[in-house]
């Protein structure tokens, strides 16, 4: 089991991310390094062999010059150059009259490049590895060609040279290899090890003190911090969905808990009486009645809102011309207003179209002259307007009511919330009305404003962007 | 902490590997073709080389043919022959394992012989085993017409004595006296 556990770790290593990234930076490292040693090498041969040629050729001219001045070929001592090198001295004939390794005196060498040497050309020839030179001697007096200088150089034991270089190259190599190595090792192992910390962060994750406390700590703007923070940003996001949910939920129960209560003391005091009048059953089942709309209309509303959450998919955009879409709303409402004895009015709306759902837009701006005239003084008034601006059409719902602080406005529009909870759920609203309309203008890309006065009223401005299709139609 | 397994022993050798190998390069081909200045100046010499007897007492020579290339020296193709070992079963190598020859010239009828420090260092060191190694290099250099004296270089130094016992920061004679 031990053994198995360690043969495990071992290909856990084997398949770990620096193991990998240090395997590719060093084969990438060798691959290089045998590239320029590969050049290197080639280069330093050719350079070599140029040398050797060039070597041999001034020795070869040098030995044909002294012959020549001291008119003697009897003797090759002190011609020794090295120990791949040979140095023969022809005759007319082409005969080898001297030696440096005396072991040819007396033989003929070939005839095609003595021909051209005895013609007082000095001729260079390779064969194989050998490289030659064959120097005339002339006399200086009689201006003729005496004999001819052979040197001949084996460039084979550039090999030598090549294979004594190779050593200390791979001497080097593991004098230096190995602790390269290492250092790239070290380097790889050191630029990883966060990650190791930030999976040990992530596997614990579900442990609150570990979330806190185990949170690696990054001096840099590196990778890992990105990677630290956006799992940060994800979490609150996650965190703040939870608890939206949750008061979501809660806030659901405690609104339909709030009429259900009531129906049930309604019908619990109506069984409990005996003997109780017509009048009186038909006024608690009004009631009742009432609360059971209340219900159905937060129902209706959440599922209103629910769609909405499905996005722009759940939109059905279609040129509407405003002044005609609030004239009809302002004629459906009208009876809630006449009711209250407030009175409606279309202050001032240009002849404009815009690209919206006609059907949402519809509930939206129904939804603010409601609240308009539900949260209206006696005798009041709504004033409903439309323009254009730069860039954008301005719907505003002006009323004269008693205005909304504003400390209320930032939750103003979330769900459930009430400015003032007793006065609303008496007033029979769901606590979504805003809710709904900041969804549907935000689907059309719009945003609504509030301005408010407390004992003087508010301002609810829809904000829709003018798209360039709808200025052309306008045009 | 870092701990190494033999899995990161075996990246390691994996890695050395391909280091090693970078550093590999090709050979080029020798001589020509028959007919040339290259095959003329080729030659099979034959010549005596002396290696140590079968009891390694004494010296014992062997009549060896070695193939000189066009600018090798026959004293070139004796130090081969003496590296090489003999070739008859009854004699005994002479020269230190590894030994590499480094440079053979000869001049004026002194011939300078540079080894490798293998030369030195894997010698067995007795007293008469060193002479014997030292005058089976001079005696087989002597038996070439041209070389008189032979003159030994460690990795192209001079050097006071060959292990312990023999200098050899001279010219040395032949001394037959080691031949059986």
């Amino acid at each position: 089991m031990a053994l198995s556990s360690k043969q495990n770790r071992g290909w856990i290593f084997l398949k770990s991310v620096h193991f990998r990234i240090f395997i590719i930076t060093v084969t990438v490292f060798c691959l290089f390094c045998s590239l320029l040693v590969g050049a290197s090498i080639r280069n330093w041969r050719s350079s070599r062999q140029e040398q050797i040629r060039s070597e041999a050729d001034r020795y070869a001219n040098m030995i044909a010059s002294e012959i020549d001045s001291r008119k003697t070929m009897e003797t090759l001592d002190g011609y020794y150059i090295n120990s791949y090198t040979r140095v023969l001295l022809v005759d007319s004939e082409g005969i080898i009259v001297k030696d440096s390794l005396q072991l040819k005196v007396g033989e003929q060498i070939p005839a095609e490049t003595f021909k051209a040497v005895m013609g007082g050309e000095t001729v260079s020839e390779t064969e194989g590895t050998l490289y030659l030179v064959y120097v005339p001697i002339c006399d200086s007096d009689s201006k003729t060609v005496t004999g001819t200088v052979v040197v001949l150089t084996d460039m084979s034991s550039l090999d030598h040279e090549i294979e004594t270089g190779k050593d200390r190259l791979i001497l080097l190599t593991v004098i230096f290899g190995l602790p390269t190595a290492c250092l790239f090792y070290l380097i790889i192992y050191l630029s990883i090890k966060p990650l190791k910390k930030i999976i040990y962060w992530l596997e614990h994750f579900s442990q609150p003190e570990v979330r806190k406390y185990a949170r690696p700590k990054h001096k840099t703007e590196d990778e890992y911090a990105s990677i630290v923070e956006a799992v940060d940003e994800a979490t609150r996001d996650f965190l703040t969905m939870d608890q939206s949910r949750s008061e979501f939920v809660s806030n659901v129960s405690h609104e339909l808990k709030t009429p259900l209560s009531s129906i049930k003391v309604l019908t619990e005091s109506l069984l409990l009486q005996e003997g109780v009048g017509e009048e009186i059953y038909r006024e608690f089942l009004q009631d009742i009645n009432s609360e059971i709309d209340r219900m159905n209309n937060i129902i209706n509303d959440l599922l209103t809102l629910v769609r909405l959450e499905e996005g722009e998919k759940v939109m059905n955009p279609s040129p509407v011309s405003l002044k005609e879409l609030l004239e009809v709303i302002l004629r459906r409402v009208e009876p809630l207003g006449r009711e209250k004895n407030i009175s409606l009015v279309m202050e001032e709306c240009e002849d404009l179209t815009i690209e919206a759902d006609e059907t949402k837009l519809t509930l939206a701006i129904t939804n603010l002259i409601q609240n308009a005239i539900k949260y209206n003084r006696e005798q009041g008034s709504v004033i409903v307007s439309c323009t254009k601006k730069v860039d954008a059409i301005h719907i505003s719902v002006k009323d004269t009511g008693l205005g909304i602080d504003k400390v209320h406005f930032d939750k103003l529009f979330d769900r459930f919330y009430r400015v003032d909870k007793a006065r609303d759920r008496n007033s029979g609203g769901s606590g979504l009305g805003l809710s709904i309309v900041k969804k549907i203008i935000s689907l059309h890309r719009g945003e609504i404003l509030v301005d408010s006065v407390v004992g003087e009223g508010s301002t609810f401005t829809i904000v829709l962007p003018v798209e360039r299709d709808s200025e052309g139609d306008e045009e | 902490m870092i701990h190494f397994s033999r899995s990161h022993l075996a990246g390691m050798l994996c890695v050395y590997l391909i280091l090693l190998m970078g550093c590999g390069t090709g050979k080029s081909s020798t001589f020509a073709a028959k007919g040339s200045m290259a095959d003329l100046l080729s030659q099979e010499v034959t010549v005596k080389v002396y290696y140590l007897n079968e009891d390694r007492s004494a010296l014992a020579s062997e009549e060896r043919t070695i193939l000189l290339g066009p600018t090798e020296d026959i004293s070139l193709g004796i130090m081969r022959a003496l590296v090489d070992g003999p070739v008859e079963t009854e004699h005994r190598s002479v020269i230190p394992r590894e030994t590499r020859i480094l440079d053979v010239r000869v001049k004026n009828g002194s011939c300078t012989v540079d080894l490798s420090r293998e030369f030195q260092v894997n010698h067995e060191g007795t007293e008469l085993l060193e002479k014997l190694t030292i005058y089976a290099i001079v005696n087989s250099l002597a038996e070439t017409e041209r070389i008189d004296k032979v003159q030994i270089l460690i990795e192209g130094e001079k050097v006071d004595t060959y292990k312990s016992y023999l200098s050899i920061d001279h010219l040395l004679e032949p001394d037959m006296s080691f031949v059986e």
